[in-house]
């Protein structure tokens, strides 16, 4: 019977997620969620400074990881975080987690000013339209977050887990990456892919294991 | 619609993720990924794993006032959005288009060796540029000739 199985890899899967819980340290699964809740409900001022002193630090020195200046990453986390009050109604806790859907919040604008400085030089100015206003989470659809691939991540050799996030984290291009680890381009690209497969099996399993 | 047999190589489609591909590339990745499960599983997976990396990440300090900053500014009306949907040209009208495609703005633009011709100007006979829809059907596809490159 479909209903047994589903329910039996349904909570492994939900230990996954606990585990990191425990292991990962700093905040309390959920907490992020609530506020981003209480944000879109009550316009609560309180929890939207609370998300903002936990997240705007952090998604600073993420931009900065990727090649902004304090100055301009200071005002992505800013502007980042002005969508999540206004967007909050769009959060929903059962599709991604707060960490997700802020960072999928944070990647389109950091996307959009990129294009806004290419543009002038590179392509007419009209390629693109400015971005629709629809709900940032539109391509999350699914229930796996940040902590299952964080559990995840945990699976991957060193090697691989520094090629993934030297690949995430810093404005490297993949032969910026090989020189940097000395490595051969060819080798840089595999065990990138390699990576990718092996996160991505577990994530499916995941995945399909938490669809109702 | 074919079903999909090629999928956009992965470390396009993280470079797709990262906005390290031009707006052409990009109108390309877009759009497939669109209609493809399987590249879209994978660009959740890389909202994912840069979600994890950003709870890791050793915070910077914002400056002193960033929070009154941000409690203020939530504080200001939100200006109308102004989001216009491009409009598409005729030759384009009717069909049911990506909706990554219908957001990319289409102008009359003519790109040619020596920079581009507006497409508001005439036909060097004069006459207006054709309807290319008009060409779709077969009809008057020669109705003005591109303009000579020199």
């Amino acid at each position: 019977m479909s209903f047994d199985r589903d329910a039996a890899i349904g909570s492994s899967a939900h230990m996954i997620v606990t585990d990191t819980g425990k292991s990962g340290g700093g905040r309390p699964a959920g907490a992020a969620e609530g506020l981003i809740v209480r944000i879109a409900e009550g316009r609560d001022r309180e929890a939207y400074a609370r998300l903002f002193t936990l997240y705007a630090p952090k998604l600073k020195a993420f931009m900065m990881g990727r090649g902004l200046t304090a100055i301009e990453a200071e005002d992505l986390a800013q502007d980042a975080l002005l969508n999540v009050w206004r967007k909050a109604s769009y959060f929903d806790p059962k599709k991604a987690s707060a960490t997700t859907w802020i960072y999928s919040i944070a990647r389109n604008l950091h996307i959009d000013s990129l294009r806004k400085q290419r543009r002038a030089h590179s392509l007419p100015d009209d390629l693109w339209a400015p971005e629709p206003e629809e709900a940032p989470d539109a391509h999350l659809i699914g229930v796996q977050d940040a902590r299952t691939v964080g559990a995840l991540m945990q699976t991957l050799s060193p090697d691989q887990r520094e090629v993934v996030r030297l690949s995430f984290f810093e404005d490297l291009s993949h032969g910026d990456i090989a020189a940097a680890l000395s490595l051969p381009l060819g080798t840089v690209k595999s065990r990138l892919r390699l990576a990718m497969m092996r996160l991505r099996t577990a994530f499916e399993q995941s995945d399909t294991s938490k669809r109702v | 619609m074919s079903p999909i047999t090629h999928h956009i190589d992965e470390l396009i489609l993280l470079d797709y993720h990262r906005g390290r591909l031009n707006a052409g590339q990009s109108l390309l990745v877009a759009t497939h990924v669109e209609m493809c499960a399987h590249c879209r599983a994978s660009l959740r997976l890389f909202d994912a794993i840069g979600a994890s990396l950003l709870e890791e990440v050793a915070p910077v300090e914002m400056s002193a006032d960033a929070l009154e900053l941000a409690l203020a500014r939530i504080e200001r009306p939100e200006a109308a959005p102004a989001v216009t949907a491009p409009a598409l040209p005729a030759y384009l009208r009717g069909i049911e288009l990506p909706h990554s495609v219908r957001q990319a703005a289409f102008k009359k633009t003519i790109l040619g060796r020596a920079g581009r011709v507006d497409g508001a100007s005439r036909c060097p006979e004069g006459r207006a540029w054709p309807d290319l829809s008009d060409a779709r059907q077969g009809r008057d596809a020669d109705a003005c000739p591109r303009p000579p490159r020199a």
